[in-house]
């Protein structure tokens, strides 16, 4: 997903791809400058035959202020550009690189069907298939799970909120714990990550936690551990514990941070199944003078989060506190 | 001038004079209808191909539900596919089964089991979490589109974008302008898209501000871009929802 590079292309000359009637872009200062300069390249001219589609790729710095210049004024990202079949003709120039993508002769003519319309997309028949297969994290306690819906569902962010000491950071706690229950016994068998933006987050409390799930498991398998018995051995407070991978965060910046980091985390760990945050809006409370901006951010935030649930098949959980901003994340 | 300029008369768009477009728009089947029958009356027949629908309002007032409802209905009435773009993981299969399930049994002829397939099979869904992401996404739409035109097949004839605003929003505002022209961008090409592929679009908004009545997100500037707006909302204490017009290009206030 990280470009190293951000390429970005104008169509230059006649596009061959019929239907579309591109106008050149001459009004575009950029363009005209990077005409004026000798060593430019020049775009041949366009065989009718074949389909050619000259670009001109140009590598800029990666920052989002310059990468919105360039979509303002035209240029398109080309990380997914579909070049499957087609040959690639590189030309090196002092000031650009110029690519010819040639298409192959013969087009590929399987048979359309509808999710062919956009790669990577799926219909709505495989989403249902999948939503029935899905697996929920127990929150353990069976009136909560009853209004989630079987627990809390990967793929998905929940929100928990509510005045101090109702019980958030607890849950929080119950919910890494919870996620660790071996497939054996009906739970998810992941592991977690806690990101504590408080400081609430209490290693005592936690074992004591999780020696109550394991007597949990015993009382309700209690002939299940008697075959494997080597899986008891799983069942110990410390293997909890050393599942959970916990960040402190101590300012915005730090969280803003962490949840950038956190793609490349679970790319690494593909087991984590369960992201809690806690909470979410602390540090926006007291150094945020600009409310828009705190506004911008958090959802931005929301977003990433959201991705990084749908991408890597992870339920993320975050608490606010009663009486915070309008901001809502996700279900 | 360069060879690789176009010349003018090759980036002309063809002409139409006003009484073959009228004609034509009342022969075709212009709107897709949502299947809710107070938005289908608000928007004069359903959603017009070509236009570009708003519907805003605030949390949990039913604008997910509408996209969801128009998805079924058009997918259910074979009017072809529906591409779903989520934006907040809020499109569920399962609301969609419901959905199909309750449909009038004289309306389709057929199994009910095949009809769900069918129907979810025409709904496809998409998620975007960012604007660079929605930029590929509909650039994707506009090259398949082009190779459809000329292979005919199933071709798109709704695109939902649920909710445009939430990606949107957190880019805009600030000193920067990159925001804004980033916003245009993205109104620019989804209507292009549906003029020139004569899709139907619908895209949710939300609102903000709590001085006085809320309004809907996104600005001024976005205040020009679709065709049609309709905020909704919701009395809690008799779950009754009302929807109102903001804007409408063909009825007259």
């Amino acid at each position: 997903m990280s470009d190293i590079f951000w390429f970005n292309f104008f169509w230059l000359g006649k596009s061959a791809i019929p239907g579309s009637a591109v106008a050149p872009q001459s009004s575009c200062p950029r363009l005209l400058e990077h005409r004026r300069r000798p060593q430019a390249p020049r775009v041949p001219a366009v065989p009718p035959s074949s389909s050619v589609i000259s670009l001109e790729i140009r590598q800029t710095a990666k920052g989002p202020p310059v990468r919105a210049d360039e979509i303002a004024l035209g240029g398109r990202r080309i990380s997914r550009l579909p070049l499957s079949g087609r040959r690639l003709e590189l030309r090196t120039n002092f000031w650009s690189l110029t690519v010819k993508v040639i298409e192959s002769a013969n087009k590929l003519k399987g048979a359309e069907e509808p999710s062919g319309v956009l790669r990577g997309a799926q219909n709505a028949w495989d989403l249902l298939s999948d939503e029935q297969s899905q697996k929920h994290i127990t929150t353990g306690s069976g009136d909560l799970n009853s209004i989630l819906g079987g627990g809390i569902h990967c793929k998905e962010v929940t929100e928990i909120g509510g005045v101090p000491g109702v019980g958030k950071t607890q849950l929080g706690i119950q919910l890494a714990i919870n996620v660790q229950i071996p497939v054996e016994y009906g739970g998810l068998g992941g592991k977690a990550v806690y990101i504590d933006t408080e400081g609430s987050f209490m290693v005592e409390r936690v074992y004591q936690i999780a020696e109550g799930c394991i007597s949990d498991i015993m009382e309700y398998f209690p002939y299940r551990h008697d075959k494997a018995s080597s899986g008891r051995e799983h069942l110990q407070p410390e293997r909890f514990l050393a599942d959970i991978y916990y960040f402190r965060v101590c300012s915005y910046t730090e969280q803003i941070a962490v949840i950038n980091y956190l793609e490349k985390f679970l790319g690494e760990h593909k087991d984590v199944r369960i992201i809690i945050i806690d909470s979410v809006t602390f540090h926006f409370r007291q150094d945020f003078d600009d409310l828009a901006l705190r506004t911008r951010v958090l959802s931005g935030l929301s977003l990433k989060l959201m991705k990084l649930s749908k991408t890597y098949n992870v339920a993320t959980q975050h608490q606010g506190h009663a009486g915070k901003t309008k901001y809502f994340c996700g279900r | 001038m360069n060879e690789d300029q176009p010349s003018v008369e090759n980036g002309c768009v063809l002409w139409s004079n006003g009484m073959d477009l009228f004609k034509d728009a009342a022969e075709r089947n212009n709107f897709l209808p949502t299947g809710l029958e107070g938005i289908d009356m608000l928007l004069g027949g359903g959603l017009r191909k070509g236009h570009l629908t708003e519907i805003t309002g605030q949390s949990s007032s039913g604008k997910t539900q509408v996209c969801l409802y128009s998805a079924s209905h058009v997918a259910a009435r074979h009017m072809g596919v529906v591409l779903y773009l989520d934006t907040s993981n809020s499109f569920s299969p399962s609301r969609i089964a419901h959905i199909v399930d309750e449909l009038p049994i004289s309306l389709i002829k057929e199994p009910k089991d095949m009809r769900l397939k069918r129907v979810m099979s025409s709904i496809v869904c998409e998620s975007v979490f960012d604007v660079f992401a929605l930029f590929e996404v509909l650039d994707q739409l506009e090259a398949s589109m082009n190779d459809k035109v000329n292979s005919g097949g199933n071709k798109i004839c709704l695109l939902i974008i649920d909710s445009v605003s939430s990606l949107l929003a957190p880019i805009i505002g600030g000193k920067n302008s990159q925001g804004r022209s980033m916003m245009i961008s993205v109104a620019m090409i989804l209507k292009k898209l549906a003029d020139k592929h004569n899709l139907s679009v619908l895209v949710t908004n939300h609102t903000v501000g709590g001085n006085g009545a809320p309004k809907p997100a996104l600005g001024e500037s976005w205040k020009a871009v679709p065709h049609v707006r309709l905020m909704i909302s919701r009395d809690h204490g008799s779950n009754m929802y009302t929807a109102t017009v903001l804007k409408h290009t063909l009825l007259v206030f």
